[in-house]
């Protein structure tokens, strides 16, 4: 199936590399129109941009911090100027970081939540003001298994990822008669991020745990992707969708 | 049905009652029905010998459920068994049987169609709440079980729609879940079955799972 996101407005934060690019992969395939922001790496920006090119995509691409509210309010200005609005946006931007909660520091734990879960409220009021007005829009939350379930996990990566889930749940329900949907997708561990950041022995920890006796990747979690911020679905928001597996 | 046949995908489906209904979908798609009553015990052991015999599908829907809207105190044994018969222990004989089978066949995706997840409070039918309880945690279960054969599980929590089951519900009740759920209405069989075909067909990588599709409830 294809052209199933044809002409749709899609923004995703943090589509630089990882899950975030092959979203925005997913997306264009698809027939989407894509913007995605990233932070530094401007090498993986460009080199998403030129696969998005690839497609026949010609993407919208901003550097920012998501947890700049005015960066957050001049991407959306930007692409209702240049799109005259947004039907998806996808929060998934997030910090990589592994470490004991013993070791912690004060600046890593306010990245984390900056990261991910202020940077999903900035984002998500600066797009909603359009959604509510087209009265149709919908909003997926990138969230993790570990926020879902006790696993060795970095403490403030599923503390704030449990924050995001709380906010998908209220946000769905205080949006829901606007006609805008709110879901979250939690994915285990991947050919991505966090599962290229641990050590071998606990990857295959997951691996043995896991049902499906695999880690996932991420362009199957974004194939899932694509029909949860489809015209398709259309009864679910509020839900929880986690490819981890089987953990 | 409609949503899998519409993608050009052979569909055979079981109907116990409703006759009429069952020939008129099988001749609207050409899938074919086979009556069978899931109370039988003997009438579906056979029938699931039978589908193991002609090929193990790639994909199963358990889709059926019975309830009826009583109350606590009126709720027969026999109400409770044909709940616990129909709603449970028929998908539980369906995964036992077929899982297996699929697997050997290199895997596939069963999908159970429930109503609750329990992250909701619903002043539902007792018996119609355990057989659901059950399907989620058997669902769990049956993910850890076969998924090193290749198959899938998982369970879509359905809310009130405006058909099936839910026409038995108490009118009260369908007005305090319209006023209550985030998009402020039932859902219709159309949407669900858009649900249930992507997870059937789409997903390669979340087993024992338990998705709502219930408008925000």
């Amino acid at each position: 199936m294809t052209g199933r996101l044809e002409g749709t407005r899609c923004l995703v934060t943090g589509g630089s590399r990882g899950l975030g690019r092959e979203l925005c992969l997913a997306f264009a395939r698809e027939g989407a129109r894509v913007a995605f922001t990233f932070r530094r790496r401007e090498a993986d920006a460009e080199d998403t941009t030129l696969r998005l090119r690839a497609l026949g995509c010609e993407p919208q691409c901003f550097q920012g911090d998501v947890a700049d509210g005015a960066h957050a309010q001049a991407v959306v200005g930007a692409l209702t100027r240049a799109w005259g609005g947004l039907d998806v946006l996808v929060n998934n931007a997030g910090v990589q970081h592994v470490v004991p909660l013993a070791l912690l520091e004060e600046p890593d734990w306010d990245l984390m939540l900056n990261t991910c879960l202020k940077g999903p409220y900035l984002f998500s009021r600066a797009a909603l003001r359009g959604m509510i007005r087209a009265r149709k829009g919908t909003i997926l939350n990138v969230g993790v298994f570990s926020s879902e379930r006790i696993v060795e996990a970095p403490a403030h990566y599923a503390a704030a990822k449990a924050g995001l889930r709380g906010l998908t749940d209220a946000l769905a329900r205080e949006v829901g008669r606007h006609g805008v949907r709110v879901n979250m997708l939690s994915p285990g561990l991947l050919d991505v991020g966090l599962g290229r950041m641990l050590m071998p022995h606990r990857v295959e920890e997951y691996r043995a745990q896991a049902a499906l006796g695999r880690t996932g990747t991420a362009e199957e979690v974004a194939r899932m992707a694509v029909f949860l911020v489809s015209d398709e679905n259309t009864f679910m928001t509020g839900a929880r969708v986690t490819p981890d597996g089987g953990l | 049905m409609r949503a899998l046949v519409a993608r050009g995908l052979p569909v055979d489906f079981t109907w116990c009652e409703g006759e009429a209904r069952a020939r008129a979908l099988s001749e609207a798609t050409g899938a074919v029905g086979r009556r069978l009553d899931l109370t039988d015990r003997a009438a579906l052991q056979g029938f699931l010998r039978a589908v193991v015999d002609e090929g193990a599908p790639d994909v199963v829907l358990h889709c059926a459920a019975v309830s009826q809207a009583r109350g606590l105190q009126d709720l027969t044994d026999d109400d409770w068994d044909r709940a616990v018969e129909v709603n449970g222990r028929s998908a539980f004989a369906l995964c036992r049987a077929l899982g297996p089978a699929m697997g050997a066949r290199g895997g596939g995706d069963i999908v159970l169609v429930g109503a609750l997840d329990r992250g909701q409070t619903l002043p539902l039918p007792v018996h119609f709440a355990a057989t659901q309880g059950m399907l989620s945690a058997m669902t769990m279960a049956l993910g850890k079980a076969l998924g090193p054969v290749g198959v899938r599980v998982n369970m879509v929590a359905l809310g009130p729609l405006g058909e099936g089951l839910s026409r038995a519900l108490p009118a009260s009740l369908v007005e305090d879940y319209r006023a209550f759920s985030a998009l402020r209405r039932l859902g219709t069989a159309e949407e669900v079955a858009r649900v249930l075909a992507w997870l059937a067909l789409e997903n390669t990588f979340m087993t024992g799972r338990v998705v709502t599709a219930n408008g925000g409830i």
